[in-house]
């Protein structure tokens, strides 16, 4: 019989503590965006490489919230614990409530919580700057490097979005967050954010890497609307050959320029740079595939999923979060219109020299959006093919939001 | 640059309502200030460079006229008729393909170069594609 009711409160014991009992409803609901997220990044394979380990994470941290937990002390009767460790008394704080003394023992936290120090602290996001920069050619750039105004142009959204933000009673540092989406680059989006206001990290990295997913979706309607079948069809000369003696020079000068204006962006262009340098100088050739194959995949597993551990179903499932994802697309939309408005003033002033397309580029989402300008422009003219020229301010949009990124740390931060 | 953004910031701790406006302008120009600083210097740079490298490509010019010789044989120009618009160095590239695909075996000697037969249709093609390498095993290439 003893045996029986041992076996019964075992299994009572085991269901208390399972999650049918301590999950509340938000839970569930997440539980399904993240399995919808799920079947998006391995059915769609919408941003796979990042969108799965975000959807993973925000599975199970709300399957299992403790995964996420912080460090903690746990009270124990005195008597009791010396009880159960054969007699021997520890050095413990001790608290005495009615009349009872506790020890003040220390629990671990959950795993996710010591991998997320990683985004916390600011370490991850430059660290896959470092693998940006080993897969990065700035070559277009070096040679038309008019196409940094087109990378400029685009993160107008940035700033836009963050007026309406405050407008609509986001407090500055949130607006910041969320205007950064409009860069459309990841890992700037949950640095600043992550510096900022990192208890909206979930959201806003779901609609940062959403919206960079969607690209090829969001980025043709508006590039139509805003030019003319003549301006699409234009077809630029050839780029001229870039030395390696300036590819290699390009990185040194852009970290001392930046980092010397803009201290707050240097953690990411200096590691954008670095990768870079390791690249185009040739004599790292070990570090160089280091960084841009294991160090980057391991950085990108514990980046995905501990930003998507961060959205539980209290932090998620408020009102706020739909006004950020309408925001994130709106700040999306605008960086693409002015990159492209702006390349349309480059027409004009070269005297249709320039296709406007590649200024839709501008905002960074490497190198989808330059893939997408290259696609609308061939829809017009087959024989155009615009891939080179839009990387130019491609890549010039990934410095241009680290340098917008740097502006709102050093404003908001 | 930091200071002043700094200050800017501060300023507007006075009037919130217009901190939006001021964080605007300054991110406007901010980022376009040090981008066209970036645009101003890789133009400096790359003209240096260029400069340079020229300079250095007239220095070694003297020395080139004994490898011309070797690289003008190598490459069999074909008859005009057949090669209008081609540069040497795109039928020398095209030379090396042709000697790269029958392999190392056979002498190549390439008499003309014309733009493929588009009317073939693409059965044609795969059959004749399919074929080369059993025709290479027996030797009749």
């Amino acid at each position: 019989m003893g045996i029986l009711q041992g076996f019964w409160d075992s299994v009572v014991g085991l269901y208390l503590d399972s999650g049918l009992v301590s999950l509340n409803w938000r839970n569930y609901v997440m539980i399904a965006i993240a399995c919808f997220l799920l079947f998006l990044a391995i059915k769609k394979q919408y941003e796979p490489l990042l969108l799965l380990p975000i959807a993973f994470g925000m599975l199970i941290v709300n399957l299992y919230p403790p995964i996420m937990a912080a460090p903690s002390t746990e009270l124990i009767p005195v008597e009791q614990y010396i009880a159960s460790h054969g007699g021997e008394a520890a050095n413990y704080a001790v608290t005495t409530l009615e009349g009872i003394s506790y020890y003040n023992v220390p629990t671990n936290g959950g795993l996710l919580y010591y991998l997320y120090q990683g985004v916390k602290l600011g370490l991850y996001p430059p660290l896959i700057f470092l693998g940006i920069g080993c897969m990065t050619d700035f070559g277009p750039l070096i040679a038309n490097p008019k196409s940094f105004i087109l990378g400029a142009a685009a993160q107008i959204g940035i700033f836009f979005t963050f007026i309406v933000a405050s407008l609509i009673g986001f407090d500055p540092q949130a607006a910041g967050s969320i205007g950064i989406i409009g860069g459309a680059d990841g890992p700037t989006a949950i640095y600043v954010t992550s510096i900022l206001k990192p208890e909206l990290l979930g959201p806003i990295a779901v609609a940062a890497y959403s919206y960079m997913a969607l690209v090829p979706i969001i980025q043709p309607p508006i590039m139509k609307a805003l030019t003319t079948k003549k301006e699409r069809s234009v077809v630029m000369e050839q780029l001229r050959p870039v030395s390696k003696l300036e590819k290699i020079l390009f990185p040194i000068i852009v970290t001392i320029v930046c980092a010397l204006l803009l201290p707050s962006a240097a953690p990411l262009v200096g590691m954008l740079m670095l990768g870079n340098l390791f690249k185009e100088s040739g004599v790292v050739d070990r570090i160089f595939k280091t960084a841009q194959n294991e160090l980057m995949n391991i950085i990108t597993i514990f980046l995905g999923l501990t930003v998507g551990a961060t959205a539980t179903g209290d932090v998620f499932l408020r009102g706020d979060t739909l006004k950020i994802i309408g925001l994130g697309l709106a700040a999306f939309c605008l960086g693409t219109a002015f990159g492209l408005l702006f390349g349309k003033l480059m027409y004009i002033f070269t005297k249709g020299k320039v296709n406007p397309l590649i200024g839709s580029a501008g905002v960074s989402a490497v190198p989808m959006a330059a893939r997408v300008a290259n696609k609308v422009g061939q829809s017009e003219n087959p024989s155009n093919f615009l891939l080179m020229h839009a990387m130019g301010p491609n890549v010039a949009g990934v410095i241009g939001s680290a340098v917008a990124a740097g502006v709102l740390l050093s404003i908001l931060g | 640059m930091q200071n002043y953004i700094r200050l800017a910031a501060d300023a507007t701790q006075q009037a919130p309502s217009n901190q939006s406006l001021i964080i605007l302008i300054t991110g406007f120009v901010v980022v376009f200030l040090v981008l066209l600083l970036l645009i101003g210097l890789i133009k400096l740079y790359s003209g240096i460079v260029y400069a340079a490298q020229n300079k250095a490509k007239a220095k070694a010019k003297p020395a080139q006229p004994a490898l011309a010789p070797v690289a003008a044989e190598a490459v069999t120009v074909a008859p005009a008729s057949h090669n209008e618009g081609l540069d040497l160095q795109t039928v020398a590239v095209i030379t090396a393909a042709v000697e790269a695909f029958y392999g190392s075996t056979k002498k190549v000697r390439v008499t003309g170069i014309r733009p493929a037969n588009t009317a073939r249709n693409e059965w044609a093609n795969a059959g004749i594609r399919e074929n080369i390498p059993a025709m290479r095993t027996e030797g009749l290439l």
